[in-house]
């Protein structure tokens, strides 16, 4: 079985308690607007290393099922994403929230919890991570 | 009334689920998200613009 490098353990570590500390954050606050800000900052500084690093340009080439997308292969994701952004918009302009709930107020839902607000961080965390790292 | 907006939520969801499991066994007819990412990050624009959603999915939800 695969065991994972102590750097990616450590990172792991580092973004459950990282994840823990946002989900005891409120919303509006010097803390929240701390928390994120360095997250943002710290994907901020690998993007820019990884882009600057010589002779490395990082952008790596397609192969096997990724090179064999196509338009018509994508369209059922890009028709999924516009119908989620035009019912998001209908929900965010139709109101009151209670009969039309927006992606936005169903998270507020479930981030009453710390521990769920602290998943969904951790979460956040991850997919910037495999957007960084591709 | 928001019966109708939870079902349509669950609907989408449920359609999404269904179209990860068929790109799964029909990759060239639905890509799989991974390969749709790729493609979408092969790009500089498709990157930044990916990236920059990302921040902001961040700052929205956990900050504001």
């Amino acid at each position: 079985m695969h065991r994972p490098s102590p750097s990616t353990v450590a990172l792991v570590v580092a973004g459950a308690a990282g994840s823990c500390v946002a989900g005891a954050t409120t919303p509006f606050t010097p803390a929240a607007d701390l928390v994120v800000a360095v997250c943002i900052g710290l994907a901020v500084v690998v993007v820019v290393a990884q882009a600057s690093a010589p002779g490395s340009h990082r952008w790596r080439r397609l192969d096997g099922a990724e090179a064999r997308t196509t338009l018509a292969s994508a369209a059922p994701w890009l028709a999924l994403v516009v119908v989620v952004l035009a019912w998001e918009l209908f929900s965010f302009f139709a109101g009151p929230r209670a009969a039309h709930p927006t992606v936005s107020s169903m998270y507020d839902a479930l981030a009453r919890w710390r521990v769920t607000k602290a998943v969904a961080f951790f979460a956040w965390l991850a997919l910037g991570w495999y957007l960084v790292r591709r | 009334m928001s019966a109708l907006g939870d079902a349509v939520w669950a609907l989408l969801g449920l359609f999404a689920v269904a179209l990860w499991a068929v790109s799964y066994r029909e990759p060239d007819r639905v890509a799989r998200p991974g390969a749709l990412v790729a493609a979408a990050m092969s790009s500089r624009g498709g990157r930044v613009l990916l990236l920059v959603a990302w921040m902001f999915a961040g700052w929205h939800f956990f900050a504001r």
